[in-house]
């Protein structure tokens, strides 16, 4: 039923039904009219048959399924990377992987990546070389001070307990995850929090490793997970959408292989949250789309159209 | 001799039918005097009203600064000033709880009959409501305001309110627009809405066209220069007006964060001399600004009612006004000029209301003063209110059975939370009741009645 009839003709049991009907009757036949600077011969609590006629109920926009299926995989991409940081990050503390591969295969990705960005698809930058020295020159920058700050990043938090520095980074991973930037206007998205607070769990986890040169693997994949790759991301996002399910596939394939080489429970948790994030919450999103309303009126603030 | 005496039995008997409707009301909101607004100037005038119509009123409000504790305005219009925390806008922190023990100490102290709240914004005025219809007294809930439903804000003061109105016996609205909105988001019945507009002074707001500049025309502005009353709008149209009419002149009075916007333009144009800024005018001077002017000029984008229109009207200046909310019904269409809320729009209202002027199709300020002095006026305002008033106490007192079935019928997770409330609110009546009994609290003293039998007394004297 709609809204405005299921206000006006529910419930005959109402309260004060009776009464209200004893009011309403109008003494004049005269038509009522919607004003206020002349005395009319209707009670004051009259409703009038005009009643909310100047109520538009838009059904507003409403998302289609695919759209909804197609949105999310941003998001499972966003847990995917965190959890594979995490799993490296337990890999390099049972010293399961050697720092140096870390690096050199996490380098090898980026600048694969860097160059196939930056000659086919990113169009806007014509002048490769002296854009490319500008880049060298800030990933110098930033590994420099990555290496001279791993010594001290390692003794940060080192005095803390690991049950504390574990369950501080997890939830400033959750942090991380609820304000990323999935593509979405709203008001609680951040990258700035978003990029902080997983920062500031990668700093709180090399401090749980053998020494430095582990820490610096890690703040490099750090760096790289949640600093760099959002960007070709995005990128593919707004611009392939068959590359983002590509993509997103891949991505759910090496955490499961990931998890699954660890241990079962971890696997169920990640399967469980995945399928939650993947296909009920856009289910139910579509669900709940048929119960959106917008209800405007003569109430609604009018807009300034500036010039 | 006989009839004549059975009419004058006939009448007494009225009379005592009169005096056994007494009601004594408690208005109650966040926003009174000191502050300034339409509301705090609403409960006012309608105290005042009652008062002189043989009912007793007494005002709560919270504390403003120095002004605490119990204190007498005009004609005894007691008012208490309830130490409570104000957190943003003069609000009090909404407690729902906290404000029990000390609303039902007031409400037997005055032998309370009515609890008449005012505005949706006032989270005192919807916690009194609330407790009011706890102890079985009968409640009305005046709304101010209109609302969105988009926002997020939105949602939740919607929701507060539908809880709080459910409850209420009757509830007013200052416009047809305003009861429409109330309607949708408190989803009351409607034929338990009253349309109830403001008034205006009229003996103050008269019409002196000496005070006129005959040389040019003035258009008038007076409002808080803040977003909702369309300030960019104004900015937009005040160098499109003077470059297009050499004798118009703007005087705009009030103060805000958008004062600066204005202030940009005239500078920018070099309109020094056209445009007079006066800065935050004292409600007992916006009459000696209006009568200065040929125009008023309002730009609101929202409005319930639009109190300084009317108040223009009755000084006898055109009135052109942005079409929002529940302005196209308060003015006469031979008074007011209504636009689309654009720039573009408002120039051509203006341009048209400049046009008529020139070819003498305006009411003259009188006649005009005449027509708002017979449509608004406070007296008759309070009667309105009074039948309300008079409706409601024969309305029955319902059980917590009966109030938790309505809440079941808001919905699943927000009913049953507020059935949870009401039911702590009934078990803390019960807990209070227990810790200071009725009896155990004074009765105050009506001192208007002790005023007047003073009064009497010293004139037998």
């Amino acid at each position: 039923m709609d809204f405005e009839t299921s206000i006006l003709c529910t419930s005959s049991q109402n309260r004060l039904f009776s009464r209200s009907l004893i009011d309403s009757q109008p003494e004049d036949l005269d038509m009522w009219k919607k004003i206020l600077y002349k005395k009319q011969a209707f009670p004051d609590n009259y409703v009038d048959q005009s009643f909310l006629c100047d109520l538009n109920n838009v059904n507003g926009e409403s998302y289609s399924i695919q759209q909804s299926f197609f949105c999310t995989t941003a998001v499972t991409q966003e847990i995917c990377c965190t959890c594979i940081f995490v799993v490296i990050f337990a890999n390099l503390v049972s010293e399961t992987l050697s720092p140096s591969f870390v690096i050199s295969s996490s380098g090898l990705l980026v600048v694969i990546f860097y160059l196939f960005f930056s000659t086919f698809l990113d169009k806007t930058c014509y002048n490769l070389l002296s854009k490319g020295f500008e880049d060298l020159k800030s990933v110098v920058i930033f590994m420099s001070f990555a290496l001279g700050f791993s010594s001290i990043m390692k003794t940060l938090t080192e005095t803390i307990s690991t049950d504390t520095v574990y369950a501080m980074s997890t939830f400033m991973f959750l942090v991380h995850l609820v304000f990323h930037d999935y593509g979405a206007h709203a008001v609680i998205v951040s990258e700035t929090i978003s990029i902080n607070a997983a920062v500031f769990a990668t700093v709180c986890l090399g401090s749980r490793l053998p020494n430095e040169i582990y820490t610096f693997a890690l703040l490099l994949i750090g760096a790289e997970v949640f600093v760099l790759s959002p960007v070709p991301r995005r990128y593919i996002q707004e611009n392939c959408p068959f590359g983002q399910v590509v993509l997103t596939v891949l991505l759910t394939c090496i955490t499961m292989l990931l998890m699954g080489s660890f241990e079962t429970p971890y696997l169920l948790c990640t399967t469980i949250v995945l399928v939650c994030v993947n296909f009920l919450c856009p289910l139910y999103f579509v669900y709940c789309q048929a119960h959106k309303r917008h209800i405007s009126g003569p109430w609604d603030e009018a807009v300034v159209w500036s010039s | 001799m006989l009839l004549e005496k059975q009419k004058e039995y006939k009448s007494r008997k009225v009379i005592k039918k009169k005096q056994i409707r007494r009601h004594s009301i408690c208005m109650v909101s966040d926003f009174f005097y000191p502050n300034m607004g339409g509301v705090e100037s609403h409960i006012y005038q309608l105290s005042q009203c009652l008062l002189a119509r043989g009912h007793k009123v007494i005002v709560i409000t919270h504390a403003y600064g120095n002004r605490k504790g119990i204190r007498y305005m005009t004609s005894g219009l007691k008012v208490y000033y309830l130490p409570l925390l104000v957190i943003y806008n003069q609000c009090t922190l909404p407690t729902l709880f906290s404000t029990l023990p000390l609303l039902r100490n007031i409400f037997i102290r005055e032998k309370v009959t009515v609890v008449h709240g005012h505005s949706a914004f006032s989270a005192l005025a919807l916690e009194s409501v609330f407790h009011a219809n706890t102890m079985g007294i009968k409640t009305v809930f005046t709304d101010h305001s209109l609302f969105g439903f988009a926002d997020a804000s939105a949602i939740i003061t919607n929701k507060l309110l539908q809880m709080a109105l459910i409850l209420c016996n009757h509830v007013i609205c200052v416009s047809h627009v305003g009861k429409e909105n109330t309607v949708l988001r408190a989803k009351v019945r409607p034929s338990l809405v009253s349309v109830i507009p403001n008034a205006v002074d009229t003996t103050i707001f008269t019409p002196d066209p000496s005070k006129r500049n005959p040389d040019n025309v003035t258009i008038v502005v007076i409002s808080r220069l803040v977003y909702r009353k369309g300030v960019d709008l104004l900015a937009g149209v005040i160098p499109i007006l003077c470059k297009d009419y050499p004798q118009v002149h703007f005087l705009i009075g009030g103060e805000g964060p958008k004062r600066i916007d204005l202030e940009e333009v005239r500078e920018r144009h070099q309109l020094q001399d056209r445009v007079t800024m006066l800065g935050a005018v004292d409600h007992n001077k916006v009459r000696d600004v209006l009568v200065c002017g040929d125009i008023f000029l309002n730009a609101s984008l929202t409005e319930a009612f639009c109190m300084s229109i009317v108040e223009a009207a009755a000084c006898g200046l055109q009135v052109v006004s942005t079409k929002v909310g529940g302005v196209p019904e308060v003015l006469p269409p031979d008074l007011v000029w209504l636009t689309e809320p654009s720039i573009a729009g408002l120039v051509a209202g203006l341009n048209q209301a400049l046009d008529d002027r020139e070819a003498g199709k305006i009411v003259p300020p009188w006649v005009a003063h005449q027509q708002i002095k017979e449509a608004y006026q406070w007296k008759d305002i309070a009667s309105r209110t009074e039948v309300v008033y008079n409706r409601i106490v024969q309305d029955p007192v319902h059980s917590l059975g009966t109030k938790l079935s309505w809440y079941r019928q808001i919905g699943t997770v927000g009913g049953l939370f507020f059935a949870l409330l009401l039911v702590v609110e009934h078990l803390l009546f019960l807990l209070s009741q227990w810790f200071k009994p009725e009896e155990d609290i004074d009765k105050a003293v009506d001192a208007r009645k002790k005023l007047q039998f003073h009064r009497s007394a010293h004139f037998k004297r």
